[in-house]
């Protein structure tokens, strides 16, 4: 653990009809948190049919929250389907699924660099990352 | 990934295809419905400090649960630490770390 006393968790679940796993894995991953000291209104949790602005959406309001502190620390846990774009390791460009669809729109998926560049920390805020997609 | 960042994250296997690995457990699982890592990621975080004792902490677990043959290969996951394996878990450590 840091020293600051700034610390946010970020959970992304997005399931697609049918799947329980994720938002059981989302609820269980809330509960760890409570039990490593997070405050419940540390964790802020984001579930059910997402889209790209559904997401971009939370990680701005994350940014917003976290935007005054001089040092910290950020966990954002993703459960989610997972897709990429490119035929090799090195030009892949991989990111979050968000429909069961193959119709590849702007709103049923999100880079994964896209992903970070929402979300906008402080230079001395750390982030933590768990992807499970 | 940006730089102050670190992730545990499923390894690129060489000259593997590229696809989207992560799996849920297997139907037969005690915990099922859940995700391989996340479940395994969840139960080890209580004693990790570090981002690499979280890894070994899962791998810990996953090893049981293959030992006790609840994990077929197929399911076990294979993460690796992006970033700085020193970088500290989320939350508070436990009490008998130097790192709290």
């Amino acid at each position: 653990m840091t020293n600051s006393s700034n610390h946010l968790a970020l959970l992304i679940a997005a399931p697609l009809l049918g799947d329980e796993a994720m938002s059981r894995d989302q609820a269980a991953m809330a509960q760890a948190l409570l039990g490593r000291g997070f405050a419940v209104n540390e964790i802020l949790s984001l579930h059910g049919r997402l889209d790209r602005p559904l997401v971009i959406a939370f990680l701005h309001a994350a940014s917003r929250r976290v935007a005054g502190w001089s040092e910290g620390s950020v966990f954002l846990h993703v459960s989610s389907h997972g897709f990429f774009t490119g035929e090799a390791a090195t030009e892949a460009r991989p990111g979050l699924w968000f429909a069961a669809t193959d119709d590849v729109t702007d709103d049923n998926h999100l880079f994964w660099e896209e992903l970070f560049a929402a979300l906008v920390l402080p230079r001395r805020v750390k982030l933590t990352l768990l992807p499970d997609l | 990934m940006p730089a102050h960042a670190a992730a545990l994250a499923m390894k690129a296997q060489p000259g593997a295809e590229l696809a989207c690995r992560a799996h849920n457990l297997p139907p037969d699982h005690p915990a099922q419905p859940r995700g391989v890592i996340s479940y395994f990621a969840t139960a080890a975080l209580a004693e990790a400090a570090t981002i690499g004792d979280w890894l070994a902490g899962i791998e810990a677990l996953v090893q049981l649960d293959v030992e006790a043959n609840l994990l077929p290969t197929f399911f076990r996951p294979e993460l690796c630490v992006l970033g700085d394996g020193n970088h500290a878990a989320p939350g508070r450590a436990p009490s008998n770390s130097s790192n709290s």
